[in-house]
């Protein structure tokens, strides 16, 4: 399935990518020399070792309060493109890939031909699958929209005039690793930054004591594990910093925070010291960026340690806010990610589980009921809860997974098992965009009768992300980076904005 | 042959290290790695021999330092004009930190054991019990390969969980106290010498004029005043960009 092309990749150097992120980088990676400012915004007790500093740098310019982009840190943060109306991603994962008709996009017809064969050819999937699989769940319609949303969304069901249905997505491939890094990296097979690295490399981060792009999954890594929010030729500091939110410890959520060897006073000298040495021998070797990305990453580890403890500790909410997302471990995670956002950290994204829980081949409908009900509550506190502290506006809250299912039953593996599940569809599936700038109750585009390919306005995972880049205030094809000889960006060379979605 | 050049030279001559398919970029070397077949095969199928093989090339023994002009003709550094950066990994740091305390243990073979659990083994991490069902945090974080899956190559992450483990891991707090501890170094008197000493112990070489100032510098007016500044210094050691790159 070929998506869009559209031919305008610049062939000049834009000022936009000036600003999303070269100019930062050639001060804070490859600027020649130390200024004074840079040198005591690193070191925050630093003034004792401004001597050395000169020493390494004899010829320093003077210039140490012409440059604005001197805090020489890699997320600070940096105007995009245009006004952006969102500010911040909350990506909800469902892994796995939930299915449409079982969800936000019923299909009478399905009950209709349920058992038996569809009037139409079965697209080809994964597995091979049979006849039409009804859904065993009941839609009714909400809100002043009056949009279909099924009984296992019963309360995000009640937030559906904030949310935007997306029923017309389609992806190429019928598997999860090629969909995950589409959906993530917007190219399936080579590897490609994240839209969670690519928006922090372009935005910065509105806290720098804290990752800027946090993705949590409870109990383990889901398929492609780190790849999903890799930040490939993107300077290392971009990449997605992962946090096991099974652990219910703080100190042990981001291990060894604590620092309980020497005084924070003292752990400052030594890291001002080993800031010095690290640049001496940076200096040394043409400012190797991969050298760089590591020294950065001692100033970010120094300052989540004040940061972090603060940031994920849920028990500073009030037992009434606790109570509205609910218990669990995606209520849980659902609430740091609020935290977090309303701390200034631009991208969260939140796995719902390790592996593939949404992957339901088989028992659909007890496992569908199960993982709806784990978050259904928490989707529906997050959005109420942003909305009412004004951070809907400028937050993004993304729900979906790398494909949808097929409206038609997966023939078993083994004979042993029951045909109750539905298989991997690429060609048709829901995702639903919630604040940020996006229009909520209205439904965009369309699958055919049966729910298996998008027929009506389809939307490519590209035009997703150019839509989303559009929000944060990004043109998506000049939100670039150089590299091997050529500018990349997220969208490639495919890519539309869909203005419809937009408020 | 192809992961073989990888784990050598860090980048695969078909980049994709376990997809040869349609899918995959051709290889960046195709007769090299067609000679190098043929003469594994020639040879009697002995993998030492290959190894043996690459690591005495001059490809092989190139420095990593970056050469700004090369790296504008291939940014990818296609073509090997150098080494490909190393980053040592998890193991290799673990059994570093030990081996630069003094304490690695030199024993071959025998059961697996727990590495991070108090009094620490010093046995090298090889020999580290896995429990995939519970693979502590601290391997992820430096991007140990998933012992559910086969994996072709590791990923390489930066994050700043790697940099907390050295800053405040009981496990490096403890290496550094044993290297600034070891008798070459308490026997210095100075501070210059026992900046020294450390120097040639971690690196390898003599402190230049700056790292020397700057280290002395951090031991204090009066060193041995307080002889926890000597840890730290060592500690800041091991944490160096220098300590954990090869090249």
């Amino acid at each position: 399935m070929a998506s869009r092309n559209d031919a305008t990749t610049s062939a000049t150097p834009s000022p936009a990518d000036l600003i999303a992120g070269r100019a930062a980088h050639a001060r804070s990676i490859a600027g020649p020399l130390l200024t004074r400012r840079e040198l005591l915004c690193r070191s925050g007790m630093g003034f004792a070792s401004l001597g050395l500093a000169t020493l390494m740098a004899p010829t320093a310019p003077a210039t140490a309060a012409s440059s604005p982009a001197s805090s020489g840190s890699p997320f600070a943060t940096r105007p995009p493109h245009f006004p952006g109306k969102a500010k911040h991603v909350i990506h909800l994962f469902m892994n796995g890939g939930p299915s449409q008709v079982d969800t936000f996009d019923p299909k009478p017809a399905l009950q209709k031909y349920h058992g038996q064969m569809l009037p139409t050819e079965n697209l080809q999937t994964e597995s091979m699958t049979a006849g039409a699989m009804g859904s065993p769940f009941k839609f009714r319609k909400h809100g002043q929209s009056g949009i279909e949303v099924s009984e296992l969304y019963p309360r995000v069901a009640e937030c559906i005039d904030d949310i935007c249905v997306i029923r017309s997505m389609f992806t190429e491939l019928p598997n999860h690793e090629p969909s995950l890094m589409m959906m993530n990296c917007g190219e399936s097979r080579l590897v490609r930054p994240s839209l969670g690295s690519w928006l922090t490399y372009g935005l910065g981060s509105e806290n720098e004591n804290l990752p800027g792009f946090v993705a949590m999954c409870p109990g383990g890594y889901p398929i492609k594990s780190v790849q999903n929010w890799q930040s490939a030729f993107l300077p290392g500091v971009y990449q997605g910093t992962y946090i096991d939110t099974k652990q219910t410890d703080i100190n042990k959520l981001i291990e060894y925070i604590d620092t309980r060897h020497v005084s924070r006073q003292d752990q400052r000298r030594q890291l001002d010291l080993l800031g010095l040495l690290n640049r001496h021998h940076l200096e040394r070797r043409n400012r190797e960026a991969e050298l760089e990305a590591r020294i950065q990453t001692f100033e970010l580890a120094s300052n989540m340690q004040l940061a972090a403890a603060d940031a994920f500790d849920i028990n500073q909410e009030p037992q009434s806010i606790r109570d509205q997302y609910g218990e669990g471990e995606q209520a849980r995670q659902i609430l740091m990610a609020r935290r977090l956002v309303e701390r200034g950290v631009r991208f969260v994204q939140i796995w719902h589980g390790p592996s593939q829980p949404w992957d339901n081949h088989h028992d659909l409908e007890t496992k569908h009921r199960q993982l709806a009900g784990e978050s259904d509550q928490a989707i529906a506190a997050l959005l109420r809860d942003l909305k009412s502290r004004g951070l809907l506006d400028e937050t993004l809250v993304i729900w979906g997974g790398e494909f949808g299912r097929t409206p038609t039953v997966q023939i078993p593996s083994t004979e042993d098992k029951a045909p109750n599940g539905r298989d991997h569809n690429p060609y048709g599936f829901t995702v639903w965009l919630a604040g940020g700038g996006v229009q909520g109750g209205q439904i965009y585009g369309a699958t055919d009768d049966f729910g298996f390919r998008a027929v009506e306005q389809p939307m490519h995972v590209h035009d997703l992300h150019a839509t989303i880049l559009h929000l944060m205030g990004f043109d998506h094809t000049r939100l670039t980076y150089r590299y091997a000889g050529r500018d990349f960006r997220l969208t490639d060379v495919s890519g539309q904005v869909i203005h419809d979605l937009l408020a | 042959m192809n992961r073989i050049w990888l784990h050598h030279f860090g980048k695969a001559l078909v980049r994709g290290a376990s997809d040869f398919g349609a899918r995959s970029d051709p290889p960046t070397h195709p007769l090299l790695l067609d000679y190098l077949a043929r003469r594994f095969v020639a040879e009697g199928w002995s993998i030492k021999r290959l190894h043996r093989q690459m690591v005495l090339t001059s490809t092989y023994q190139q420095s990593s330092i970056l050469d700004v002009e090369r790296q504008e003709q291939d940014p990818e550094n296609r073509l090997v004009w150098r080494m490909n950066p190393k980053r040592l990994e998890w193991e290799v740091i673990r059994d570093a930190l030990l081996f630069v305390g003094g304490g690695i243990a030199d024993q071959i073979g025998g059961r697996p054991v727990q590495l991070l659990e108090q009094p620490f083994s010093r046995r090298r991490t090889i020999y580290g019990f896995i429990d995939r069902q519970k693979l502590p945090a601290v391997y992820r974080m430096f991007d140990l390969a998933s012992p559910d899956q086969t994996t072709a190559q590791r990923h390489k992450t930066l994050v700043p969980q790697q940099a907390l483990f050295l800053m405040n891991s009981d496990f490096v707090v403890e290496q550094a106290r044993a290297l600034a501890n070891r008798s070459e170094v308490v026997r210095q008197i100075s501070a210059k010498d026992k900046v020294r000493k450390l120097y040639e112990l971690v690196f390898s070489r003599q402190p230049e004029a700056i790292e020397l100032a700057a280290a002395v510098e951090s031991l204090g007016a009066h060193p041995g005043d307080n002889v926890a500044l000597l840890d730290h210094l060592a500690q800041v050691l091991l944490m160096t960009n220098e300590f954990i790159y090869v090249e």
